[in-house]
């Protein structure tokens, strides 16, 4: 019977939203129906890797016809970090410098996607430029990392490595990847009743989302609801990812009152999300004369 | 949605190398492939069954309603879109909207307003042209209106030459194939649009022709430079000529792409050569992705002229001269030391199998398939 676990484990059965899938008849955020009054948003990217942000000229942007705002990183009303770990550092707009090539600066509202889009263009983005690491190999001496070093460890690789009757040592590349889901990157923002938001977001990770909106905006959690029917693809570029244009998108409707679209170029997508990051791979490896593995250091 | 278009191709259960062919370009990112396929040789199979069967002929109804003989011209002068039906229609137009945007399938263009957020005002679309998509077989040509789309140029291209139908099969994807022209392919002169070479080697010419009348001229010298083609105002391509290679000639061209499917050359390389008692009497060789246009290279062809097919010292001589007819550039598809060494090989590898030598020994897809 279908109350034992029995009945279901082995079955084929088909995946619930197969026939949805299949026919194209399933939602996905863009064929949701949009709240009357919807903006849409378009975002301003940086035109260098490193540097810092001279002048950000967003007169003829703000001319555009159908641009109703511009919101840089200033507008945050809660705290501009979109970052997935405690210790912070992914900012929802970028403020005073730049951290990478194409990191989203501002933030253009207009009537429609194709307004907003042309509006970003018309903003000038003034850098200090500098030198970028974008290398591993290169960041390494200088010790320049993103996050503090960790390790797993287990025994005393040093001393098993000393006393092995053989050793190799060799390092690899890994490239890196995007996850390229079906769906892109994008978010659907509606203002509630009672001064919160309700996000419609095509995440793996809905509860980062709503911690993320909420910090953003400065609301407590249980402002936020957020949906995620169906993502369309993740692969996990969803997982942290997905944060910042719920946002955003958050962001926009919570300064307008207006509901509010953020879904990404696909080229931009490419652009402003990272990881699947690259690897440099480094190896000692000891062992016997049987093959035996002794002792394994990587880094 | 591509299967679904196979589904309804016609009756005939596809086979493996079809449903491959019609899948490229679409990127499983399940990795799930060989169940799709499997699915693919299993659905595609008798007349389809479905909503779209049921409405076929009233579609097909309400398609040639749409045909006829008049002028499509929807906008004002300062902002339109026009389909005009007749030759003469489209020159007066021309005359008076000399800065109209002209476009065949779009796919090139599509992309200026899709990625480059251009605004086109004025749009002539060619596709309504009376006469302009026909294809006609003479005893010594093929003779491609310059709106036949890619897909449908196919068979008469492959009958040319083998390895032609082998480009066009790796052309963009099926729907790019599809709606994609012949004429738009050699009009926007492209640097690296496959069929330019590929026809320049067989010794193609371009129609080209205006409200003043027609001109014909050999289609190597239509690219002047980067993004600049021998094509005055008011002129449209009207056809393209490409003489059947003669039972003297062989032909061979080959595409180097990062992906086999779906993606931009790096280096096309196309090859005719005249062979006589086991000389080469005669060669035409044309590049894409070596210059600012798709060009031929006329050192190496002074190198190869009258070499002997087995003359391998004269062969590494015509390939050395490639650095002199070529500079190619460093972008994100090759760099320049190796577009240049891959057209060395590309080079010798048809030469070699000019002279006779197995494909299973140039090419590792041939000699992958002869694995028993």
């Amino acid at each position: 019977m279908s109350d034992t676990p029995n009945a279901v484990v082995g079955q084929p059965l088909p995946h619930d939203s197969a026939r949805g899938h299949v026919t194209g008849a399933a939602p996905y955020i863009d064929d949701l129906p949009e709240p009357a009054g919807t903006l849409h948003m378009a975002l301003v990217l940086a035109p260098a890797a490193k540097g810092r942000i001279t002048g950000l000229a967003l007169e003829a942007c703000r001319a555009h016809p159908g641009v109703v705002a511009v919101l840089t990183a200033g507008d945050c009303p809660g705290v501009n970090d979109c970052s997935p770990s405690p210790a912070g550092g992914d900012r929802v707009l970028a403020a005073e410098t730049v951290a990478f090539h194409g990191e989203a600066v501002a933030a253009v509202l207009a009537e429609s996607r194709l307004a907003a889009r042309l509006a970003a263009r018309k903003v000038v983005v003034s850098i200090d430029a500098q030198t970028p690491v974008v290398d591993v190999a290169e960041a390494m001496p200088g010790g320049a990392t993103v996050l503090p070093d960790y390790a797993f460890l287990k025994g005393d690789a040093e001393a098993g490595l000393a006393s092995a009757p053989r050793r190799v040592d060799g390092q690899l590349r890994i490239g890196g990847q995007e996850h390229f889901y079906l769906e892109g990157q994008i978010a659907l923002a509606i203002p509630d009743e009672a001064g919160g938001v309700i996000v419609q977001s095509s995440t793996q990770y809905p509860n980062e989302v709503q911690h993320v909106v909420a910090r953003v905006l400065g609301l407590p959690h249980h402002a936020v609801t957020v949906i995620c029917r169906r993502m369309g693809g993740g692969f996990g570029g969803k997982e942290s990812q997905a944060s910042q244009w719920a946002a955003l998108a958050a962001l926009g409707a919570w300064k307008t009152g207006r509901a509010c679209k953020l879904r990404l170029d696909r080229d931009d997508d490419f652009i402003l999300t990272g990881k699947r990051h690259d690897f440099l791979v480094q190896y000692a490896t000891g062992f016997d004369d049987d093959g035996r593995l002794r002792a394994q250091e990587v880094s | 949605m591509s299967l679904f278009a196979l589904s309804h191709a016609g009756g005939a259960a596809p086979g493996r190398a079809a449903v491959v062919d019609q899948l490229a370009g679409n990127l499983c990112r399940c990795t799930g492939y060989r169940p799709i396929i499997a699915a693919a040789e299993a659905a595609c199979t008798g007349a389809p069954d479905d909503a779209f069967a049921h409405s076929a002929a009233m579609r097909r109804a309400a398609l040639a309603a749409l045909g006829g003989e008049e002028d499509v011209f929807v906008g004002s002068d300062a902002r339109f879109f026009a389909a005009p039906a007749q030759l003469d229609t489209l020159f007066s137009l021309m005359q008076r909207h000399p800065d109209a945007t002209l476009i065949g399938g779009a796919t090139d263009v599509g992309l200026w307003l899709t990625k480059k957020l251009k605004e086109i005002k004025q749009i002539i679309w060619l596709g309504r042209v009376a006469g302009l998509d026909r294809i006609e077989e003479t005893a010594d040509a093929v003779i491609l209106g310059a709106t036949v789309p890619v897909a449908r140029a196919r068979d008469a291209l492959a009958a040319l030459a083998p390895d032609l139908g082998e480009v066009v099969r790796r052309f963009g994807s099926p729907q790019v194939r599809a709606s994609g022209t012949v004429g738009g392919n050699i009009a926007n002169g492209s640097p690296i649009g496959d069929l330019a070479p590929c026809l320049i080697a067989l010794g193609a010419t371009v129609r080209l022709a205006s409200a003043g009348g027609e001109r014909t001229l050999p289609l190597e010298a239509f690219f002047l430079d980067y993004g600049k083609q021998d094509r005055m105002p008011g002129e449209i391509v009207r056809a393209l000529i490409i003489p059947r290679p003669g039972a003297d000639r062989t032909f061979r061209a080959c595409k180097v792409s990062k992906r086999f499917d779906e993606d931009i050359s790096a280096v096309l390389g196309a090859f005719c050569l005249t062979i006589h008692d086991g000389r080469i009497t005669d060669v035409c060789i044309a590049f894409g992705g070596m210059a600012a246009t798709p060009r031929r290279a006329g050192a190496t062809e002074m190198a190869l002229r009258g070499a002997r097919l087995d003359d391998s010292a004269a062969l590494e001589r015509a390939i050395a001269m490639l650095a002199r007819d070529f500079a190619p550039i460093s972008d994100a598809r090759a760099s320049a030391a190796y577009r240049l060494q891959v057209a060395g090989a590309l080079l010798r590898k048809a030469v070699m199998e000019s002279g006779g030598a197995p494909v299973t020994t140039t090419r590792v897809l041939a000699a992958a398939e002869a694995r028993p």
